[in-house]
């Protein structure tokens, strides 16, 4: 999967039970929150220096040992819900033909990066951006789509947000051009 | 909407979903904390505007305390979303196993259509309301 992740979609099959890739996807998971948890409270020094949080983003070492200890639970909650908004971009470019199966299939496999999580500090960081180039992989071949509509559906939420930031910044600066000019 | 006949990922897929409702269920005392580690939202952070999702985690607090008409006004998609998630999870497994057919909805163009209207009527509504 990290070597040559097409090919190795290619040989997802189809058929079996779901709970394979699900269970992989969980498990993977649950090995990347605990170690970011562990990582985030053995090095909350160096974490504090590094990424300054303001007060109203700051989470307690209690609440994130509380999270690490109920992820079990919330893992598989997360899984799919994840699960379930990538498919419904899909389902908004065109590319879920698959149906949910192939794209929990996709997602579940394509999470195997998050195990960089082992390593301290850029570890998780790595392992998402590994992740989602992996997850348009996996739902190009798992979908029978291009890569750029696998690309659209991931990147989708992110564009819209951008564009919406765009024309909210567009609109404040015209209000500002319009105020100065009709002070002067 | 269309009736087809069970395929053999359904059943997985319903008792995944009851999975995730029944975590949810004994998730719901600890909701206020593990709240707090939600990540903040980037968009709002940077432009001071609502993100399609923003305000789903108080949406969902309010649901828990039993404010229904609280967790509307946060969010109203999200509301309807967590709670259609939450009853479906009951249902999906009692509903496949019993043999059921499963709906589907065979017009995919009105499907997107309605999505995307959903969507965008919602995040209006977040950014005019300023959550």
């Amino acid at each position: 999967m990290l070597r040559g992740p097409r090919l190795a979609f290619e040989r997802v099959p189809l058929t079996t039970s779901l709970f394979r890739p699900f269970a992989f996807g969980f498990i993977v998971h649950l090995i990347a929150v605990w170690c970011d948890t562990f990582w985030q409270v053995a090095l909350r020094g160096v974490w504090s220096e590094y990424v300054p949080t303001t007060s109203e983003y700051h989470v307690s070492t209690i609440a994130k040992i509380i999270g690490g200890m109920t992820a079990p639970l919330w893992v598989p909650i997360v899984l799919l819900i994840s699960v379930a908004l990538q498919h419904l971009f899909l389902v908004i470019v065109g590319g879920a033909r698959g149906g949910f199966g192939a794209t929990l299939r996709a997602m579940s496999y394509a999470y195997a990066p998050q195990i960089l999580a082992l390593v301290p500090l850029c570890g998780a960081v790595v392992g998402l951006v590994w992740s989602v180039v992996l997850v348009v992989i996996g739902l190009s071949v798992l979908h029978r789509i291009s890569l750029g509509r696998a690309l659209l559906s991931v990147l989708l939420p992110l564009l819209l947000c951008c564009a919406c930031a765009a024309i909210a910044m567009a609109l404040f600066g015209t209000a500002i051009l319009a105020a100065l000019s009709s002070h002067h | 909407l269309t009736f087809r006949a069970r395929q053999p990922d359904d059943l997985a897929i319903a008792a995944l979903w009851a999975l995730a409702a029944f975590c949810a269920i004994a998730l719901a005392p600890l909701a206020p904390m593990l709240a707090q580690l939600a990540p903040a939202c980037p968009l709002h952070a940077l432009t001071g505007l609502a993100c399609p999702t923003c305000g789903a985690t108080r949406a969902a607090l309010c649901l828990l305390e039993g404010r229904w008409s609280a967790a509307l006004a946060i969010n109203p998609l999200a509301t309807v979303a967590l709670v259609a998630g939450m009853v479906g999870g009951l249902v999906a497994p009692v509903w496949v196993i019993a043999g059921a057919p499963i709906p589907e909805v065979a017009h995919r163009r009105a499907l997107r259509l309605l999505i995307v209207a959903l969507l965008a009527s919602n995040w209006i509504y977040l950014v005019a309301r300023g959550v």
